[in-house]
């Protein structure tokens, strides 16, 4: 049970464990974590940006520190000199023979670290100046161009608006246009019909007083048909007794 | 005088940083997050006081930021698991053992949540970044014998969380 316990453990640790092994930074994490350091670096007082090892004493001494712990070592060799030449020489010894014999030997000394202190500090500060000059640039380089981006997108709008603008006129025109023709082509169809309609009444009003009059003709000659008709009759039938109709009855 | 050249510290250590915060919190966006301040703080710390060793720093850095963003995520209840972003490796190709292994980290994480957080750190310190005993204490700034008590009660925790959680896996599904 326990063995089985750590194998639990054991195995979790080594699945974190590779979990982030091969994992590598993304460059933009990178490059934001830059920035930002650079950001706290531009920020910050320019004589906080490097550090110097904290001495004991107070905060003003501290400050001082870099630049008189020179003084400082100076002051202690030319008191170490002092005390030699103090105790070697059998005489009261000349101080100003005594610094003057120094001064170069310490000046030898001392050119070389100063200057190599210089150079270093004229490096740091231009390269800090060079990191916040490309920060800077860069912001305002993204500004402008965001500016322009946004300036070219008004102007884009624009231009199409008053393009769509322009296309819709011509379209609502066009339209009216085409309505204003459909609409004479119907009216002239219209009154086309009409004519027509009325010249047709006109035909069917004369050929139905014809057919009338035909009619009334032909009624008169057949009521003279049937009279002439009855007379026939008439003048027979007392010419010729009937016969038949008693032989019938 | 001690200049800190950040840009060559970053390139150099930053992908220590990186594996230290996302091995912890297991998504690109929380460890990008950790991995800022991280340096940040470095950055801080370093104009106070001298940096006698800038990786062991960067290291304590994240793994405390780590450990405290991952305890706050499991507090606020918003860590899910398919937040996690890992990427499916290659080498695992069974799917079945690659949930299992995914499910056992983050089972870890959550119970290293639970820590202590002077127990999580001594323990991720040791197993994640490898320190001896040590550099444990002398990064947790503790005697050496202290950092093998907080060790030890980290790992019988850490069993008894991870053994809990299996049991409770066994019993939903048979």
């Amino acid at each position: 049970m326990k063995k089985q316990k750590k194998d639990i453990l054991g195995r979790a640790i080594d699945e974190l464990k590779e979990q982030g092994r091969s994992a590598e930074p993304p460059q933009e994490v990178v490059n934001e974590t830059l920035t930002r350091l650079a950001q706290a670096q531009a920020t910050c007082d320019p004589a906080d940006r490097r550090y110097t090892k904290p001495v004991s004493g107070s905060k003003i001494s501290q400050r001082l520190w870099p630049t008189g712990r020179w003084a400082v070592a100076a002051a202690v060799l030319l008191t170490a000199g002092y005390a030699v030449g103090r105790i070697s020489a059998p005489a009261e010894p000349d101080i100003d023979q005594l610094r003057a014999a120094l001064l170069p030997s310490l000046a030898a000394s001392l050119e070389p670290a100063i200057r190599q202190r210089v150079l270093e500090e004229t490096r740091q500060d231009y390269q800090q100046a060079m990191v916040a000059g490309y920060i800077r640039m860069k912001d305002e380089l993204t500004e402008q161009y965001r500016a322009d981006l946004n300036r070219f997108a008004v102007q884009t709008f624009a231009a199409s608006n008053t393009a769509t603008n322009e296309l819709l006129g011509q379209l609502v025109q066009a339209v009216q246009l085409s309505h204003r023709q459909d609409r004479e082509r119907v009216a002239a169809a219209l009154a086309q019909l009409e004519a027509s309609r009325r010249e047709d009444t006109a035909e069917f009003r004369t050929a139905l007083a014809a057919l009338a009059a035909q009619t009334e003709s032909e009624i008169q000659h057949t009521k003279e048909e049937i009279v002439y008709l009855l007379a026939n009759v008439q003048t027979d039938a007392s010419v010729h007794p009937p016969e038949e109709s008693s032989e019938i009855n | 005088m001690q200049v800190y050249d950040w840009q060559a510290i970053v390139t150099e250590h930053g992908p220590a940083v990186w594996q230290t915060a996302y091995r912890l919190l297991g998504n690109h966006s929380d460890a990008a997050d950790c991995f800022q301040e991280t340096f940040l703080a470095a950055f801080e710390f370093s104009r106070r006081q001298p940096v006698r060793h800038i990786p062991g720093l960067l290291v304590r850095f994240a793994t405390r930021r780590a450990i405290d963003r991952l305890r706050q995520r499991t507090r606020q209840e918003q860590y899910r698991q398919c937040g996690s972003d890992a990427a499916c490796s290659a080498s695992a190709c069974d799917p079945a053992s690659e949930a299992q292994t995914r499910e056992l980290s983050h089972q870890l994480r959550r119970a290293l949540a639970e820590l202590p957080p002077r127990e999580a750190k001594a323990f991720c310190l040791r197993y994640f970044s490898e320190l001896s005993y040590r550099d444990v204490a002398r990064e947790l700034n503790i005697g050496t014998s202290a950092a093998g008590v907080l060790l030890h009660r980290a790992k019988v925790r850490l069993r008894e969380i991870l053994n809990a959680e299996e049991l409770e896996t066994n019993e939903v599904s048979p």
